[in-house]
């Protein structure tokens, strides 16, 4: 007995030890993302009276960083009733009252604690980011600033309280001032992973993306379990790299399931997919969080303004404000979902909000710029972006569009009958003719054919630097496309901007103006992948050639059975989760425009416009315009597609081509045709680098059979849209056979390519002229002297016979003197000459 | 520039094209080529600069009207300087006064502090061409260097009466180069004859060569790895893109320099008018800055539909 009375005193000595010794592991437990099973320790520690500031703070981060708000506040609020001095206890039952949005109880906690000296300037923090929440900026900024002057006047230097100092000055827009004391307080402490969040999220306010991912990268080495610095990594790299966004997102969700701000990026990246049944049970579990979450109401309020739901929406829109009047990010979320679903004019109402509410959102003036000079209101937007610059220098979108527009100098303004067209100088000359013309014919064209006259007049510019295309797409450069459309605007790359035969103008100018009409005709309510579908479907139509193909990278989609379902088809374009995905989306979109035409005819196609104006969901589009369900699209539309690519085998394919091509350099010819030409019968739509049309056309005319190389190379051309060499050589055979019509569109189809080549208009300009289609020849003789061609004489006296043919004397005689003028002894010309003088 | 100076310049031009003109017929000028082919150093380079050198044989005999004994070619291992100055001591016999002498180099050039023509055996500097160029008795001599790095023979190589043509601007441009190829295509082409003389002048070859690399980086995408360059006459090196060509190569032409005459008196008179015409238009495209437009274009105008008269009279003589 004695001998265990004497252990006893041993055994309590021992645990209590035990107990002590635990709590600073268990704080570096929390530090390091291990809140499990720090938890219980330190919850005992503060539960046996242990208020030691960092001991609290840890364990309030154990639970709610677990999302275990509802037991921290239980807790909390329990030991602060008994403990109504216990500063740190004070703070934590206010901050979990706060994320749970019962703001007053947090104030009351706060206004308790303000003064204390080793939690006050947290306390401070805490209420100025609750009254700003409320609506309270007036009051906010008070305390920020307080805070603020008591580092700058000495007083309040704990280095601990260094990022409640960066984020007062980051809240007051001393940016700048942020960034530095968080250097010094990140110095201070190489381990406060606190401080690189707010580091990342300072740094990604100011668009400054890679840095900001690697603050977050320094907060997750420090404790890979930080859900803000997650959240961040989901939130910066979500464009650039959606699988590794994603996974942050899944992880951070995965150690706090119930974290409203990780939902909330969930409802909104759904919404911009407009998959809005989706995004709602997301913000319904940001809501059982807080049920009075401004953002979380905001995105609702999106969803039922983009459903147009208006009852709905102004709810929302009252429960927001009657929350925080003064919540400006309510109209900002409204105004960028409308810029992701091409709402233009309806952005820049809700941008126009957002500033009443807060003059000095510069973000959201940056927005109403931007989208003010997409409905062509450019002096207005103009102005904004201005002052938007003035207001915040860091915003890249600001900054490139300005700078833009400051180019514009540069760029010649063309009317047409329906468009305001901007052309460089540099190559105005050159395109207006061809660009004017294909403009005016894609109108008359499809606005027959949808029955429907867009509203105008539409602005056209195309853009020899991409990098000056993707800012005035997209406000930032490093755009992958080739042109955008706005609705009564649309912009592309010139064919300059790009490597020769890499795109075709035409048909990326057709397919642009497809948009303006499906845009305009269900008032931006399609959907992206339809819209894009319409508009490959169309570039079909156009032109032999135009449009994607089944391209090998669509046809590996097809066989790995990665094609998406209509429900999620518009993630293909936004969030793809492999390389290729976009390209493979706008193709199956295409394929199911073309899917619809062959089984419903276009008529179903209208139909489904008109569904789409008139606010129908996608499901109810299809039941309404073919009825079928989604599912049952899906499938009959997979089984039409597997068929297309069924009977193709890539390897065969492959080494067909490759033997046949060896087989040609070897000089065997009747082999070379033999494989090349099953390889073509195979895979057909394939004409890319070494596609089987250009060895086979090569190989026919090895052997003499110049009709085979012809009907070779119409074939490749039904398919190709970037052949430029093939369509050159295809017009000389035909027009050898007397075709000249067909030379002439063999032709065409190759300015389409290269419109900036001397080779097409000299060739187009000489069978016009043979042709005597004098009105053809003399464009493309004043577009050979436009560009410079090497013989200007030729060009001159060719044009001035065009000028004679078409009994303009006076053009004829300036321009055959003009030809005399570089070459004197130039017989042709001197006979022209006589000719018009008699 | 002043007005004074720009007059005296174009006194100074009109001098040189009236001098030009004025070779007398009865004393013809000739010209003579040497081909000179370097060592190709493999199999691929070989076949290209073979295929070159005899094009350029070939061209300059069928189509250029030089007699084939007056076209030199030396390839590959038959490139030692020794070989080499046989060829000019061969050349120094056959060249008079008044013939122009056109020197090819085709093959491998490098650069350090000189330019060198990779030839066998031990190489040339482009000193020591010029050396052997300046012992020629010759009027005008034409240098086409379609070597990398040529542009480092620029400096030794131009002078007084000579055009000097190099395929890069520097000695720096060491890669492989396009501009011989497309030197070739200008020779074939007749859309390198650009005023219409049938008769493609150095200018107009170099010119259209000149877009034809231009053309060739732009097609692949790349950056332009050659600037070929010209020196005419003594004169800085430029490049194609100058507004107003230099005379010496603009006059030259790669045809054999044969007047046209007839033996009927009445053809051969109008043929000696339209020279003159010629000459007049010639005259007042120099003056064209220093004439008001209006009346440029109007002594412009007389002058071409009086040349075109007098060419259809001589055509319809020739009928007869």
């Amino acid at each position: 007995m004695k001998k265990g009375l004497f252990f006893l005193p041993l055994l309590l000595l021992s645990c209590g030890a035990l107990w002590q010794t635990d709590v600073p592991t268990a704080v570096a437990m929390v530090h390091k993302g291990d809140y499990r099973a720090a938890a219980p320790i330190l919850e005992q520690a503060v539960g046996g009276g242990n208020h030691d500031a960092a001991v609290v703070e840890n364990l309030y981060y154990s639970w709610v960083r677990q999302g275990e708000y509802a037991k921290a506040k239980e807790r909390f609020d329990g030991w602060a009733a008994s403990n109504d001095k216990a500063g740190p206890i004070r703070l934590a039952a206010a901050r979990v009252n706060h994320i749970l949005g019962n703001y007053p109880q947090a104030i009351a906690h706060l206004n308790a604690i303000l003064n204390y000296s080793d939690v006050g300037p947290a306390a401070q923090y805490e209420k100025a980011e609750i009254l700003e929440e409320t609506g309270k900026r007036d009051e906010s900024l008070a305390i920020y600033q307080k805070l603020i002057q008591s580092f700058q006047n000495g007083s309040m230097r704990d280095p601990a309280n260094l990022v409640f100092i960066a984020g007062a000055m980051r809240a007051t827009e001393y940016f700048q001032d942020a960034n530095d004391v968080l250097k010094l307080a990140t110095k201070a402490d190489s381990a406060n992973a606190d401080a690189f969040v707010l580091w990342g999220e300072l740094l990604e306010q100011k668009y400054n993306e890679p840095e900001a991912i690697a603050s977050y990268q320094d907060a997750l080495k420090i404790n890979p379990n930080h859900p803000d610095a997650l959240l961040g990594m989901a939130r910066t790299l979500s464009l650039t790299e959606p699988e590794k966004a994603e996974a942050a997102l899944n992880k951070v969700l995965e150690i706090n399931p119930n974290f409203a701000e990780a939902h909330l990026l969930v409802a909104s990246q759904r919404i911009d997919s407009e998959r809005y049944d989706e995004a709602a049970p997301s913000i319904k579990k940001a809501l059982a969080v807080n049920a009075n979450s401004t953002a979380a109401h905001s995105l609702l309020a999106t969803i039922h303004f983009l459903r147009d739901e208006k009852d709905d929406f102004n709810r929302e829109v009252q429960q927001v404000l009657s929350v925080n009047p003064l919540y400006n990010d309510l109209y900002y979320t409204l105004a960028e979902s409308c810029v992701s679903v091409r709402l233009y004019s309806q952005s820049v109402t809700f941008a126009r909000e957002a500033l009443r509410l807060n003059p000095r959102d510069f973000r959201s003036m940056s927005l109403l710029g931007i989208n003010l000079m997409r409905i062509g209101q450019e002096d207005e937007g103009k102005e904004m972006l201005e002052a938007a610059y003035k207001g915040d220098a860091f915003n890249v979108w600001t900054v490139n569009t300005l700078t833009l527009l400051d180019s514009f100098t540069n760029f010649d303004r063309i009317e047409t009958p329906h468009f305001k067209v901007k052309l460089h100088k540099k190559e105005s000359a050159a395109l207006r003719p061809y660009v004017t013309d294909l403009l005016e014919n894609a109108y008359k064209t499809l606005s027959a054919k949808y029955d429907f006259t867009p509203e105008g007049p539409i602005v056209f510019e195309m853009f020899p630097d991409h990098g000056d295309f993707a800012v005035r797409a997209l406000g930032l450069p490093g755009l992958g496309a080739l042109g955008v459309c706005f609705g009564k605007f649309f912009v592309m790359d010139s064919p300059s901007a790009r490597k020769p035969d890499e795109f075709n103008w035409g048909s990326t100018l057709w397919h642009e103006f497809a948009h303006v009409i499906t845009l305009q005709m269900t008032d931006h309510k399609i959907p992206r992948w339809f819209s894009e579908g319409l508009s490959v479907y169309e570039e079909r139509k156009a032109f032999p050639g135009w449009g994607d193909d089944m391209k090998l990278p669509y046809l590996m989609a097809i066989k790995d059975k990665k094609l998406l379902p209509i429900a999620e088809l518009n993630d293909g374009f936004i969030r793809p989760k492999y390389e290729e995905q976009v390209f493979v989306s706008y193709y199956q979109a295409s394929l199911v425009a073309d899917y619809i035409e062959s089984k419903w005819g276009f008529p179903a196609i209208r139909k489904m416009l008109m569904a789409y104006k008139a606010g129908r969901s996608t499901p109810e589009v299809f039941k309404e315009a073919l009825e079928l369900d989604l599912a049952q699209f899906d499938q009959e539309f997979l089984k039409w597609v597997d068929a297309k690519a069924a009977a193709i085998d890539v390897d065969e394919f492959k080494k067909s081509v490759t033997d046949g091509q060896k087989a040609l350099a070897a000089n065997e010819v009747d082999k070379a045709i033999e494989l090349l030409k099953k390889a073509v019968d195979m895979y057909p739509e394939y004409t890319d680098e070494f596609n089987a049309y250009a060895p086979l056309a090569e190989a026919y005319l090895k052997k003499g059979d110049k009709n085979s190389a012809l009907t070779t190379l119409q074939k490749l051309m039904t398919y190709s849209e970037t052949s430029f060499k093939s369509a050159i050589q295809l017009s000389d055979l035909l027009e050898e056979r007397g075709d000249h019509a067909g030379a002439k569109r063999a032709l065409e189809a190759a300015i389409y390519i290269r419109p900036l080549d001397v080779e097409g208009h000299e060739k187009l300009g000489k069978l016009a002229l043979d042709q005597k289609q004098f009105a053809d020849a003399t464009r493309e003789y004043e577009t050979l002297l436009v560009l410079n061609a090497p013989d200007r004489a030729g060009a001159y006296y060719r044009l001035a016979e065009a000028n004679f043919g078409s009994g303009k004397s006076q053009d004829a005689r300036k321009n055959v003197l003009k030809s005399l003028e570089i070459a004197p002894s130039y017989e042709a010309a001197q006979e022209l000459l006589l000719k018009i003088v008699r | 520039m002043t007005d004074r100076r720009l007059r005296i310049a174009e006194i100074g031009i009109r001098l040189v094209v009236g001098l030009l003109f004025a070779i007398p017929t009865a004393a013809w000028a000739d010209s003579s080529a040497l081909i000179l082919s370097g060592v190709p150093g493999d199999e691929e380079h070989a076949a290209k600069f073979a295929k070159w050198t005899a094009d350029t044989q070939k061209i300059l005999v069928d189509n250029f009207g030089f007699s084939a004994d007056r076209v030199l070619v030396l390839e590959n291992k038959k490139t030692t300087k020794a070989d080499i100055q046989g060829a000019f001591a061969k050349l120094k016999q056959q060249l008079k006064p008044l013939d122009t002498f056109f020197l090819f180099f085709i093959g491998h050039g490098s650069y350090d502090t000189d330019y060198k023509f990779n030839i066998s055996l031990a190489d040339f500097t482009a000193a020591e061409y010029n050396a052997m160029l300046a012992s020629l008795n010759v009027g005008r001599i034409i240098i086409v260097n379609g070597t990398n790095s040529s542009g480092g023979s620029i400096d030794a190589l131009a002078g007084k009466n000579r055009v000097v043509i190099t395929a890069t601007r520097s000695g720096q441009e060491g890669n492989d180069t396009v501009f011989y190829e497309q030197f070739l295509q200008a020779l074939k082409d007749p859309a390198a004859d650009e005023d219409k003389d049938k008769k493609v002048s150095v200018w107009e070859a170099f010119k259209f060569a000149s877009a034809g690399v231009e053309r060739f980086y732009k097609e692949d995408g790349r950056i332009a790895t050659e600037h070929p360059s010209i020196s005419d006459n003594g004169g800085e090196k430029i490049a194609a893109t100058v507004k107003d060509p230099p005379v010496m190569a603009r006059i030259t032409s790669f045809k054999v320099d044969r007047p046209v005459a007839s033996a009927d008196a009445r053809t051969q008179a109008l043929l000696e008018e339209a020279k003159a015409i010629e000459q007049k238009i010639e005259t007042v495209r120099i003056n064209k800055e220093t004439l008001a437009e209006a009346d440029y274009e109007k002594q412009l105008e007389t002058l071409l539909l009086q040349l075109a008269q007098k060419n259809q009279q001589i055509r319809e003589l020739e009928k007869k």
